[in-house]
């Protein structure tokens, strides 16, 4: 059985496929560019064409992401929450929580041995509490996204923000460039930020090893680095991680599937 | 993005606004929209026109007839003795989705609830001016700051704020309650022009008692069978009965009960879980549709209380007393009565009754009472084990793409093993 799952993010569509529900055929993303449908296509094509199969051998489709209603022709959506929990857990079986730092949001899962979610938490509306306000960080300090962990990890006093809010953060920023501060301080200073409220998220779930990092965010070394440095504890990457919630609808989505073919027939009106 | 769009549940009649901007809504004195309602379809119709009109077209229409309204905030009031006097006790339950707030904010501040600026904002706006009276139960700090604020900015209307028993276990308790129904009773026989008299009285009892029969039948078919009435429609039935003259509601929930006992839908594969924390302000209806889109059945929940605080006024003695009596003996546990001791047994009763899966609290945002009783019933959900997610609301809501999100992932956390 061939299982596609899409995550469907406010920044980036991300795509996995999978053969029976276990070994990844292929991963692919692409810029949401403001028409995730669109992406969202190309990268299933891209998913495809990387697996060496033809469109229409993948039996079950599974998306997730602030855009999962937008594919009609999927079988089945399911939330952030639930995708991104599957997806840590396959890539970390020992996962006990789950911290997603994508575009738009902060959440954070504590799951079961099976990656259920036990209970979870986001971020509220808050722009200061998401990858978003990295991406600002890099649009007004000049400094390319990719380039933010590696410059971060420089620093030797990061200069922590206090603001809660991300238009007067980004003021208190803008006050350090001014007073001098090295740049790779306020680049810490920024990830450390997102880490600590992320932290008090990781708190209302319950602490416990292991964690797993999983979102747009896994990708830069110094939101890592932030993360194990505020919690105090080992956080598990992978090369895959960014792929987390796409893996965990493309499992979800076989494990549907496989149940669908043992008893066949609609589960209710 | 395409979502999923909620039923349509605003009608054409809410759209069609005034001047001012709100929607207006015109009935007849003698209530015929609903008394010829025929079917559960037309009455919710109709019950979304009224509530999207913030101008009270029920008590517009009862005072077009010649009577007199008195508005009674939540969560409960014995309706029985304002309908003894021949007065239409109509619920004060916020200013809803249309209202918008500008002269309340100045005086209130923003860690407030929302139906406490609503409410406020209506009384300053002249929406209020159907009324006569109004009544306070002492539910919090900020309805008893209501009732000093509408005694100072409506002196020729009386407010009257009700104190309620918090301790149940005193002898003198239901004697403390009755001195407090009199009280009440001396401003609204003032209001009504006339004594209260036993036989009307024992009258109002029954009337109301058969109310709330209705609506504990409803509550059980909705427990029982929640393929075959939906959240939505089960609301706006029972907050229908605190805006119409009783005389008009308690037939028209008869002819509904039949319908839907008469429905045969099919079930859903859904969660079965019970709603804490809606028992003063009330969610939107888009909230309320959403809660079961996502895939739960609502089959225990806290709206609308006031129809079902007690099952039955015991006939006999003291009518004032018995009224007491049942108040203080009724088996209700939600955030405005002090049984801080039974929470955890409390909750975990209602989790049974419904066989529900897990609960949802949707508490209003600011509102201590509801919040205060979230910590106990997590501790005593957590034993045992029982899934829980905590939601907040605001009468105002524009947005439910978080709602929906944490709303999928607790449903997706009890199906998926």
């Amino acid at each position: 059985m061939i299982t596609a799952g899409l995550d469907l993010g406010a920044g980036t569509v991300k795509g996995a496929l999978l053969e029976d529900g276990e070994r990844i055929l292929a991963l692919a993303s692409r810029p949401s560019r403001g028409v995730p449908v669109t992406s969202a296509r190309a990268v299933l094509d891209e998913l495809e064409e990387g697996a060496n199969i033809a469109p229409g051998e993948v039996d079950y489709l599974c998306t997730t992401g602030f855009g999962r209603y937008a594919i009609p022709e999927r079988h089945l959506q399911v939330s952030d929450f639930t995708s991104s929990a599957r997806g840590a857990r396959f890539l970390f079986p020992r996962t006990r929580l789950v911290v997603d730092i994508g575009s738009q949001a902060t959440r954070t899962m504590a799951v079961s041995e099976t990656g259920k979610v036990l209970k979870f938490k986001m971020n509220e509306k808050c722009a200061a509490g998401a990858g978003r306000f990295v991406e600002r960080c890099s649009k007004y300090l000049q400094v390319p996204l990719d380039e933010m962990g590696p410059r971060a990890l420089e620093s030797a006093h990061p200069k922590l923000i206090s603001s809660v809010c991300a238009v007067l953060a980004e003021t208190e920023i803008i006050n350090n460039v001014a007073e001098g501060v090295p740049l790779s301080d306020i680049l810490m200073g920024v990830f450390l930020s997102l880490a600590q409220r992320a932290h008090s998220l990781m708190r209302y779930v319950g602490i416990q090893p292991e964690v797993t990092l999983v979102g747009g965010l896994v990708r830069s070394n110094g939101m890592v680095k932030a993360l194990r440095d505020t919690i105090g504890m080992e956080v598990n990457i992978s090369a895959d991680s960014y792929y987390a919630a796409a893996l965990g609808a493309a499992i979800l989505g076989h494990a549907r599937l496989r149940k669908l073919r043992t008893a066949p027939g609609p589960s209710g009106g | 993005m395409t979502v999923p769009t909620l039923l349509q549940i605003r009608t054409d009649a809410a759209l069609d606004k005034e001047e001012n901007g709100l929607p207006r809504v015109e009935l007849a004195p003698d209530f015929r929209e609903f008394r010829d309602a025929g079917s559960v379809a037309e009455m919710v119709r109709r019950t979304q026109e009224v509530l999207a009109d913030p101008t009270f077209p029920t008590a517009r229409a009862w005072r077009d007839g010649g009577g007199k309204a008195v508005g009674c905030f939540p969560v409960y009031t014995p309706q029985e003795l304002v309908h003894a006097l021949g007065l239409l006790p109509v619920a004060l339950q916020g200013g809803g989705e249309n209202l918008e707030i500008s002269r309340a904010d100045a005086s209130l501040g923003s860690f407030l609830c929302s139906i406490s600026k609503s409410t406020l904002e209506m009384a300053l706006t002249g929406l209020l001016d159907p009324f006569d009276a109004f009544v306070f139960p002492y539910i919090c700090d900020v309805s008893r700051n209501l009732d000093g604020i509408f005694s100072r900015i409506l002196p020729d209307r009386p407010s009257h704020m009700l104190h309620l028993p918090q301790n149940f276990a005193s002898e003198s308790t239901v004697r403390f309650l009755v001195a407090e129904y009199r009280s009440l009773l001396k401003k609204l026989e003032k209001v009504a022009g006339r004594s209260l008299r036993a036989a009307d009285l024992a009258a109002s009892l029954a009337l109301f008692g058969e109310q709330r029969l209705l609506a504990g039948q409803l509550a059980a078919l909705k427990r029982e069978r929640p393929w075959d009435v939906s959240l939505v429609e089960s609301y706006l039935l029972l907050r229908l009965g605190g805006l119409l003259p009783r005389e008009v509601h308690v037939p028209l929930l008869r002819r509904a009960l039949d319908e839907l006992r008469g429905r045969n839908q099919k079930a859903k594969d859904a969660v079965r879980v019970v709603l804490v924390g809606p028992f003063c302000e009330q969610p939107t209806l888009e909230l309320l549709q959403l809660i079961e889109d996502v895939g739960c059945y609502v089959v225990g929940e806290e709206l609308q209380m006031l129809h079902r605080w007690y099952p039955r006024v015991e006939p006999g003695g003291d009518p004032l007393e018995s009224l007491a009596a049942a108040y203080v003996r009724a088996p209700v546990d939600i955030g405005v009565r002090s049984t801080p001791t039974t929470k955890a047994a409390a909750i975990l009763a209602r989790v049974r009754e419904g066989d529900a899966q897990g609960v949802i609290f949707l508490t209003a945002k600011f509102c201590e009472p509801a919040l205060e009783d979230v910590v106990l019933y997590r501790r005593a959900l957590e034993a045992k084990g029982i899934p829980y997610l905590h939601l907040e609301f605001e009468e105002k809501s524009t947005t439910y793409e978080q709602a929906r999100l944490q709303l999928e992932t607790f449903v997706e956390s009890i199906l998926f093993d």
